[in-house]
């Protein structure tokens, strides 16, 4: 039996001895498709296993926090009596913003490493182990050190040792270029070092792990008079924050992997088609089936083998080099630290080959098997039955998309949302050959008259069969391309108007005292309003109340999302019995509360009910926050935390104000220039978005790779017609125009199709997966520039990979000239 | 040979037949020794030149047909001439009524007998006036009474077209109908009388 096998193995590889072209685009596939999955599963993997690590530093997963009921800071007396009363799970946290001197923002964290709980210490290789050798010491010990992490030493031009120089003269202690996990951007240091830096005896917060039962009620006996307890269970964790990119990750790592699955299926195609002969011959001569089947496993087995170990491998240098891009994402995004390096896991290592081969071994036996199964062996079909085939795959798209629009409605999971997407996708692979017949049939109507056009399109139908499978690839990467563009399009224009509004003030006073009425008098003052914010209980979620001047330029009745009549006019009604509120979109989608419905919040002068009047966007916000108008606001938090004041400069007038800041005995430090926080913002977003950009790219290659190879598979297998075409005479522009134009107008097909199908994806993303990971939404904002530039890059792709297919072509036709009798 | 002269090109398995037509229409090239056809030589020209040559001055005719299979009867037929930019609607139809095919205009490569689809390789191979027609084995897929009826066609219109028509064949049925008989054999050819 075994023998037979061999036999059978033998024979049916002795093919690629003469056919190393094919031997070589379908090891070009697998290396292709699981080198682009690996590498993503692995930046995943090596993301998930910082997050492990992590979330156990400064607060990050802390589940209470502890402020004073009157001040926002906390005293060292009272952390000291929370302490000795035994809570010896709380620790203190000072944070800080800080004016650099060059007018960067620094941002400063600091924290008693020895107070942390055991569960909360950071832990790791002892290189990153903050107790190991003198760290400790140079921490906590004048001159003290600050630990700076890479991307903000980049940010600042940070050298190791150099001390961060501030607007108001001050120094940083020497700064250490270290990384601890949930740093974020935030520059570390020792609490009694900060304390000391910033001549002050009050922390920010205290904060700890979550409390038990007993210990919460003993807490709230002992300190509930003057401290204030919020918990923190609901606040988003890590891994929940940044699903939604791991699952778009994981979705676009999976596409690559799609895609060269795809490859392989075209080559195999043509594998197999030239293999008929051969195959046709062993079946008459008693080969049984099996004996077939078991060769092409051993075979499929071998090639998965080859493919999925050079492909793994080849997936290292690719993660490393995406792994920056994903670790700039996850911090500007979602604020988590994870490491640059990605890491080297034997798990992941043999997870990522199982799933490769697995994949690998389908893409090869499914289409063996049905040449195996059928009684005239035939890869391509019939015309008949091919559009029988394309009839039926037409109508299962369609159903597909009918049974998205039923299902958009219901879907509220994270996993539904992605179904929807995957049904999407499909729908677009299954319309395709549908739409490219239907496109022949509009074509030869109207270009009909011209015996050029009917031979063009009429060789359409001749290609497509073969260039289907590349053309599908290239259609996925295309509605992926154009649904993350238009994503990450609208994400740019809702931080932009976002942060217009937020920062539309030129400078924001974050501490020090200001007389009010003092700072409006000021010549250079346009406009002045201070930002007030209290937290109260709703929901499950931590919830914030803002007090805002309704004649505060950066809020108006066009910001209000679904507004009730004369809302924004309600809203100022600050005597009604029940007054309007504003909210924000989270209030929205993760408490489920709509415009007209009733809620009601705790105050300074008990419980008090509102009308929900309309939502704002509230881009990147975690929390539910309401709006308030400041005098309203002002009676019912009487004791709420002064966030600062805004102030709006007139024009040309900006060295006059912050000169006029510091003779208000506002310190330098104390303010920052809210447009080069913008400035700043807006840099980080494009970096955000740099994996996905990478991503697509790589996708957009891989298909234009697959387009490449199918086309030389195309041309293999069609060169005897192709030098029939040259012995009558053809010259070579009419050949190439003949050959060429069905690949262009087939690609045109895939671009027309992807155009709906990718905005549908980018609404499912903004509209779905968006509101049920984060409860936030956007407009989706169509730009023509970026899908225009897309389309054009592919074209030129197509254009690059039929001239390097075509290169080759003439020698060869002009070779196969003299074979034309003979065959 | 002489313009409407018709001749066989006769001889064993694997003599050479298929080498020497091809050397005449410029698809392989010859080692040594020249090959002339309306006092052109074809080892001199182009790539560019030859292909122009084929288009205006040869019509080939193979044993399998090689029609396109995207294209119907009629644009099969017709694409030569279109491509030398002189084709005749009413030529092309003579050309469809005479050999029988007018019916089948609009059908498909994949719809045509053999005999169907050799008529119309015959057409394209005269659709553009070529002065010299080459055919391999062109009845060598048929049986043979369509055999008789397809060779009769094909030199009694290259006749009328005063075309020369050379034709490789095994078949001394075929080589009958012809005006002159070559043998090919041990590198030479000689002349059947």
């Amino acid at each position: 039996m075994i023998r037979l096998v061999l036999v059978t193995f033998a024979t049916m590889t002795s093919f690629y001895r003469h056919n190393k072209l094919q031997a070589f685009f379908v090891f070009v596939g697998l290396v292709l498709g699981c080198a682009l999955f690996s590498s993503v599963a692995q930046i995943n993997a090596s993301a998930r296993a910082s997050y492990s690590e992590a979330d156990k530093i400064l607060g990050a997963s802390a589940q209470i926090r502890i402020t004073d009921r009157d001040k926002t800071k906390v005293a060292v007396n009272d952390y000291i009596d929370i302490r000795r009363a035994g809570f010896t799970s709380v620790y203190p946290v000072v944070e800080v913003r800080l004016a650099g001197q060059d007018n960067s923002l620094v941002s400063l964290i600091a924290t008693d490493l020895l107070a942390l709980p055991l569960s909360e210490s950071p832990i790791g290789d002892a290189a990153d182990n903050p107790f190991s050798g003198d760290s400790w010491s140079s921490l906590t010990q004048p001159p003290y050190e600050v630990w700076v992490p890479p991307q903000t030493a980049d940010r600042l031009g940070i050298i190791p040792g150099e001390q961060i120089k501030l607007r108001n003269g001050d120094q940083l202690p020497p700064a250490v270029i270290r990384a601890q996990a949930q740093q974020n951007d935030r520059i570390f240091m020792d609490v009694g070092a900060a304390l000391d830096f910033l001549n002050t005896n009050q922390f920010s917060y205290l904060a700890s792990s979550a409390f038990a039962p007993d210990e919460l009620i003993r807490f709230n006996e002992l300190f509930d008079d003057r401290l204030r307890l919020s918990t923190n269970t609901d606040a988003i964790d890590l891994e929940q924050l940044t699903q939604s990119l791991h699952t778009n990750l994981s979705a676009l790592g999976l596409l690559s992997f799609v895609v060269g699955v795809f490859i392989v299926f075209n080559a195999v195609n043509f594998t197999l088609e030239a293999r008929q002969q051969t195959l046709g011959v062993m079946k008459d001569l008693g080969t049984p089936n099996w004996s077939i089947l078991a060769s092409v496993v051993v075979e499929a087995f071998i090639w998965a083998l080859l493919g999925s170990v050079v492909g793994v491998l080849i997936a290292q240098p690719l993660s490393a080099g995406l792994m920056p891009a994903v670790a700039s994402t996850m911090q500007n995004v979602f604020g988590a630290s994870i490491s640059s390096n990605p890491s080297v896991d034997g798990s992941l290592f043999l997870q990522a080959f199982l799933l490769a081969s697995a994949g690998m071994c389908l893409a090869l036996v499914l289409p063996i098997w049905q040449i195996v199964k059928k009684s005239s062996p035939s890869a391509i079909g019939t015309n008949s039955s091919r559009s029988k085939t394309y009839t039926h795959s037409a109508a299962l798209g369609l159903f597909l998309l009918l049974a998205v629009a039923c299902f958009y409605p219901i879907a509220s999971t994270v996993f539904e949302g992605l179904t929807l997407i995957t049904m999407v996708l499909l729908s677009g692979i299954t319309l395709l050959p549908a739409l490219v017949v239907m496109g022949v049939w509009g074509a030869k109507k109207i270009l009909g008259w011209s015996w050029m056009a009917r031979w063009t399109f009429s060789d359409v139908l001749l290609q497509f069969p073969h260039l289907r499978l590349a053309m599908m690839a290239l259609l996925l990467t295309l509605v992926a391309n154009i649904g993350v563009t238009s994503l990450v399009g609208s994400f740019r224009l809702a931080l932009t108007d976002w942060l217009e509004t937020r920062l539309s003030a030129d400078l924001f006073v974050t501490s020090g005292e200001i007389d009010k009425l003092q700072l409006r008098d000021q010549p250079w003052v346009k406009d002045a309003h201070q930002r007030k914010v209290a937290e109260v209980e709703f929901s499950t979620r931590t919830t914030q109340v803002i007090g805002i001047s309704d004649s505060t330029p950066d809020f108006t009745a066009s910001d209000i999302i679904d507004p009730l009549p004369d809302a924004f006019s309600l809203w100022g009604q600050t005597e009604a019995p029940t007054g309007v509120i504003f909210a924000n979109e989270q209030v929205r989608y993760l408490a489920g509360i709509e415009q007209g419905e009733r809620i009601s919040l705790n105050s300074a002068l008990g419980p008090r009910e509102f009308i929900v009047g309309g939502f704002l966007h509230d881009y990147g916000n975690v929390n539910l926050t309401f709006y308030l108008p400041s005098k309203l606001f002002d009676s019912l938090y009487p004791n709420a935390a002064d966030q600062g004041w805004g102030i709006w400069v007139k024009p040309g007038r900006i060295k006059d104000a912050e000169l006029g800041l510091t003779e208000l005995g506002i310190g330098s430090a104390d303010w920052v220039s809210q447009r080069e926080i913008f400035d700043l913002s807006m840099a980080i977003f494009e970096r955000t978005f740099a994996i996905t950009g990478a991503l697509n790219t790589l996708t957009l290659f891989v298909a234009a790779a697959a387009i490449f190879i199918s086309l030389l598979a195309v041309y293999e297998y069609r060169r005897p017609e192709h030098a029939l075409w040259r012995a009558l005479g053809i010259a070579w522009p009419t050949f190439f125009y003949v050959a060429g134009a069905p690949v262009f107008f087939i690609c045109a097909v895939s671009m027309a199709l992807a155009l709906p199908l990718g905005l549908a994806l980018s609404w499912l993303l903004i509209h779905k997966i968006n509101v049920i990971s984060f409860g936030w939404t956007m407009p989706l904002v169509v730009e023509s520039g970026p899908i225009v530039l897309l389309f054009g890059l592919v074209a030129c792709a197509v254009l690059i990979a039929f001239g390097l297919a075509s290169s080759g072509q003439k020698s060869e036709v002009n070779a196969s000239l003299k074979d034309l009798g003979s065959i | 040979m002489s313009a409407n002269e018709s001749a066989a090109l006769l001889g064993e398995s694997g003599v050479g037949k298929t080498t020497v037509i091809n050397l005449i229409a410029g698809l392989d090239s010859a080692d040594s020794g020249e090959v002339i056809v309306d006092d052109i030589s074809i080892r001199r020209l182009s790539d560019s030149s030859l292909a122009e040559f084929r288009r205006k001055k040869l019509g080939l005719i193979f044993q399998k047909f090689h029609l396109i299979p995207s294209l119907d009867s009629w644009d099969n037929a017709a694409l030569q001439a279109r491509l030398g930019q002189c084709f005749d609607p009413e030529f092309a139809e003579y050309l469809f009524e005479s050999l029988s095919i007018g019916h089948l205009r609009h059908r498909y490569p994949s719809k045509l007998s053999g005999g169907q689809q050799q008529r119309v390789a015959i057409a394209r191979a005269l659709m553009h006036k070529p002065s010299l027609v080459l055919a391999d084995e062109p009845t060598g897929n048929l049986d043979e009474a369509t055999s008789e009826k397809v060779i009769d066609l094909l030199v009694r219109i290259t006749k009328k077209m005063e075309a020369t028509l050379v034709v490789v064949t095994h078949s001394n049925t075929v080589a009958a109908h012809l005006d002159r008989r070559w043998l090919l054999g041990a590198g030479q050819v000689s002349e059947v009388k």
